[in-house]
């Protein structure tokens, strides 16, 4: 655009009072630029003053040397022109008093060697102001040539249905791909669910299945299983994804990058960047590039990770302490949950009936940390389990140990719930030792609400395990950018091990719980 | 451009509450595309979380997030914001809703270029609840300086007195209308989603811990407001007695909350809070000793956890499990002595502490004030959703005690609720 400045110095609010305001205008003058003053710029008259420049003049690039841009943005705003706020009062009358930085005496003002630097700080930003117009010009959205309003969502698991479902409530077509042949995640192998609304305060059937049922009602939804994402080329709203089978190779599989022990020679010297390049070539040879589109891949404006989560897997010996991997009646959350849904609890070593079930929360030695990636999530799952425990035997105990009890929130209700089972004792404490005895099993507790040293007699050993995201092991996502493990992205996504993405243009949002996120479109 | 497949954006959403939560779902539904009335009962928006000096997840000051909103909404002519405005009277059905809203008068007109000269001729004082009562405000006021809108208000209670005069004389741009009155807006929406938000529950009710009758005994929520730069003591930690720096520091957790005399329920932020707020005091002294006593520290998830592993790395802050039975104030010095339960031990542990924070949990406003509209509620107050009915939806802590994270996955996910109703109508 062409641009015909205005620059308007407003005298309210004390500005007026602790400037030259002849001199500011001096200003834009030498500039070569019309200037105005106004008593109260963002009065009726300073606005009309404005729009009559806008409208008579053409003035279409203004410099408002007044109050914050934080304020009256409303009464400044001018479509279709470039607006540029000087902020006279708050950053320099209102920041610099007259009572702290004296105005110039008359004979300072005749002293050319004087400075006032109130005012000059003022003449310096309304320069960076005049400046700052010159260099900007309005800014044109970007408009993509095609605007797919599809979603797609990666995981078939719980999370993954809810949101396609939401989708497809408003709207939207929906893709979900599963890698699995069946949908339904983690949550296939439960026998029972946790409260997620009010009252909060007992097991609910799994919803799975009705949710799987709900996601045959809607049309709008598309289902792949035993699929996952090659690659994700171009950008919000025009995303051209490629699926493939898992493990299967395609020429659209993201180039990943190298690994560290190929960045450097046989002698351990790293490589020059010509040399990198050939290798990372080699290394990813039969993949396209990543600005290759797949002509065959399907459009969709925005993606949703619903990769969900894994059980975690000790290390060899690494809960040896706690019988693990030692000891056949030990068992992690994961496996307990298998196993009662699968049916009665038992124990794996001679398939007898368990009814005496020791719950670890923390792996202990003197620390009160619970099992890694804990989340929120394994105190409630103990008193979930410890009640499966109860439901199968009537004379069945379940003992939790734990050093907090995190039942969050109106959650709290559930514990309370469960406090009133006779059959089910909650304490405190720091597991020491489980050991063999005879059929079953010692577990030794220190400091506890139940005494100083207690040791309980245990069928089964259930430990709270933590759920790790499945984006640790892999990206899922397997976005076509330079892929580099150090790249901010990457990072980003393995430190914070945040599920990512969403969105149509310029509008990010966070990972979401159910209920999902709602699409900005543009 | 060309658009496979539309979904047209038509009809409005009304949003009640100008909070974290609030802000987030009007913004989420404008930025779709919809028309969005967001109405907030103060004078500004921000709710609670504009009270705290810093905020999870990165404790960022609210001014950051905050502001951040504001200019959504500023550059987002979708969403037209009420303040000082009430909710009266819901008629309909879902998909269609009569809603009279009553905007009460701020006494202030657009004119108002927020210079302040009302509030340096005005002579009454009033204290602040936005400060609870440890700062006073002019008849004349802006609520804090980073105030959206920024706008100042008149205290009703000047109204038709001297005072009131003097602010309007001192005003150079005719900004201030005494005569200005309450007036009712009457608008038809679609859905509505309710993010009325919390009180701190009211500590003088837990009568064993001695809140309004000991001065150094203070609430989680004025440590927010003393640690705060544009606080009543401009971010300085003291305690109210003699202004002192405190050398020790007592954290209650459960203040009421998990109690059945007083909140049955976990307030869900207030383990987090303490721990920040021990942070707060190590930045400022870096020798005070600092004890939290607690029944379970509640870190939920792998940020939170590791922000708990990091403090107690400090030697200076002792955890301690028990449940605080009583306190006691030694009138010569007024320091505060805790009695506690070990929980584990059984020994009951005696703690001087020269200020004590109450960890007071979140209640709902709804459990005072209930809303003139067809809405279920827990016995706590807590607004109950019922998604089958769809229309009028509870947002944050309405609907749950929750942090700030899952209070805006939470109304995100309501806002994507509140557009369901109006595809569907």
């Amino acid at each position: 655009m062409d641009k015909k400045y205005g620059v308007y110095i407003c005298e309210g609010c004390g500005i007026g009072e602790a400037l030259d305001i002849e001199k500011l205008c001096d200003v834009p003058k030498e500039e070569g630029l019309a200037v105005k003053t106004c008593p109260v710029l963002c009065g009726k008259e300073g606005v009309e003053l404005l729009k009559k420049d806008i409208a008579d003049d053409g003035v279409n690039t203004l410099v408002l040397a007044a109050c914050s841009r934080r304020v009256l943005y409303d009464v400044f705003r001018f479509d279709g022109c470039i607006v540029e706020r000087v902020n006279l009062r708050e950053q320099v009358v209102w920041s610099h008093p007259r009572s702290k930085y004296p105005a110039p005496t008359a004979d300072q003002k005749d002293d050319e060697e004087f400075i006032d630097l109130v005012q000059m700080m003022a003449e310096d930003y309304l320069k960076m102001g005049m400046a700052r117009v010159e260099k900007v010009d309005l800014p044109e959205p970007y408009l993509l040539d095609t605007f797919s309003r599809k979603i797609l969502v990666i995981g078939g698991g719980i999370t993954g249905i809810s949101a396609a479902i939401d989708a497809a409530k408003t709207g939207y077509e929906v893709t979900i791909v599963e890698k699995e042949s069946v949908l339904g995640g983690n949550a296939k192998n439960w026998r029972k669910q946790l409260p997620g609304a009010y009252p909060y305060d007992g097991l609910i059937r799994p919803t799975l299945d009705s949710k799987i049922k709900e996601l045959g009602n809607y049309s709008r939804i598309a289902v792949k299983t035993e699929t996952v994402v090659a690659r994700i080329a171009g950008a919000p709203g025009e995303f051209t994804v490629t699926f493939k089978k898992p493990g299967e190779k395609t020429e659209f599989d993201v180039p990943y990058p190298l690994p560290d022990e190929m960045k450097v020679d046989d002698k351990g010297k790293e490589l020059t960047a010509e040399q990198l390049h050939e290798k990372f070539m080699e290394y990813n040879e039969g993949k396209q590039d990543i600005l290759t589109l797949d002509p065959n891949g399907e459009k969709f404006g925005a993606v949703i990770l619903a990769a969900g989560w894994r059980p975690y897997q000790p290390e060899e010996g690494e809960f040896a302490h706690l019988g693990f991997g030692v000891l056949p009646d030990v068992v992690t959350n994961h496996q307990f949950e298998e196993m009662a849904a699968g049916g009665q609890i038992t124990r794996p070593s001679d398939g007898q009936e368990a009814k005496s079930v020791v719950f670890i929360q923390s792996p202990g030695q003197g620390d009160d940390k619970d099992f890694p990636y804990a989340g929120a999530v394994t105190s409630l799952v103990a008193l979930k389990q410890a009640k499966y425990v109860r439901d199968d035997y009537a004379d069945g105990k379940a003992f939790v140990f734990y050093q907090h009890m995190r039942t969050l929130g109106l959650t709290e209700n559930f514990y309370k719930s469960i406090q009133q089972d006779q059959g089910i004792f909650l304490t405190k404490g720091e597991v020491t030792a489980v050991s063999k005895n005879g059929d079953g099993m010692i577990v030794e507790a220190d400091n506890t609400l139940l005494g100083e040293k207690i040791q309980v007699k245990a069928d089964l050993v259930v430990l709270a395990t933590g759920m790790v995201p499945v984006t640790k092991d892999d990206p899922v996502v397997n976005l076509a950018t330079a892929r580099d493990r150090d790249s901010a992205i990457m990072r980003f996504l393995m430190t914070m091990r945040i599920p990512i993405l969403s969105a149509f243009p310029m509008k990010p949002s966070g990972p979401v719980s159910m209920p999902p996120a709602v699409f900005g479109a543009a | 451009m060309t658009e496979e497949q539309t979904v047209p954006a038509s009809g409005s959403i009304l949003v009640v509450g100008g909070g974290i939560s609030g802000l987030t779902t009007a913004l989420e539904a404008a930025e779709v595309g919809y028309e969005v009335f967001l109405v907030e009962k103060n004078p500004f928006l921000g709710g609670r979380v504009a009270q705290l000096n810093q905020y999870f997840p990165k404790l960022c000051p609210p001014t950051c997030g905050l502001e951040i909103n504001f200019r959504r909404i500023k550059d987002n002519p979708r969403i037209k914001v009420l303040t000082l405005a009430e909710v009266e009277k819901v008629d309909g059905s879902p998909g269609n809703y009569d809603v009279a809203i009553k905007v009460n008068p701020r006494y202030v007109n657009e004119n108002c270029t927020c210079c302040g000269d009302c509030a340096a001729a005005s002579q009454t004082e009033i204290d602040s609840e936005f400060d609870f009562g440890m700062k006073k405000n002019k008849g004349a006021y802006l609520p804090f300086e980073m105030a959206f809108p920024s706008r100042f208000v008149i205290s009703p209670e000047i109204i038709g007195s001297d005072d009131a005069r003097r602010c309007k004389e001192a005003c150079k741009y005719d900004a201030i209308d005494l005569d200005m009155a309450a007036k009712t807006l009457n608008l038809n929406v679609g859905s509505i989603v309710w993010a009325t938000g919390w009180q701190p529950y009211d500590a003088t009710k837990i009568d064993n811990l001695g809140f309004g009758q000991y001065p150094n005994i203070i609430t989680n929520m004025m440590m927010e407001r003393l640690a705060a730069p544009n606080g009543p003591t401009r971010g300085k930690i003291v305690r109210p007695s003699d202004d002192k720096e405190p050398e020790s520091v007592a954290f209650v957790q459960c203040a009421g909350s998990r109690d059945e005399n007083h909140l049955p329920y976990c307030s869900y932020i207030c383990c987090m809070a303490s721990l920040k707020q021990a942070t707060y005091i190590r930045e400022r002294y870096p020798q005070a000793k600092i004890y939290v006593f607690y029944i379970d520290l509640r870190t939920p998830g792998y940020r939170y956890e590791k922000f708990y592993e990091k403090i107690k790395e400090d030697e200076n802050i002792f955890f301690i499990k028990g449940k605080v039975a009583e306190v006691s104030e030694d009138p010569a010095n007024k320091n505060i002595t805790v009695v506690a339960e070990n929980a584990v031990t059984g020994e009951k542990i005696h703690q001087t502490v020269e200020m004590v924070v109450l960890a007071t949990g979140m209640q709902p406003t709804t459990a005072t004030d209930k809303l003139p509209a067809d809405l279920t509620y827990s016995e706590d107050g807590f607004i109950i959703n019922n998604f089958e009915n769809g229309g009028m939806f509870a947002t944050g802590c309405a609907n749950k005690p929750a942090d700030v994270v899952s209070s805006n996955q939470n109304a995100t996910g309501m806002a994507l609720k509140a557009i369901q109703t109006l595809v569907n109508r």
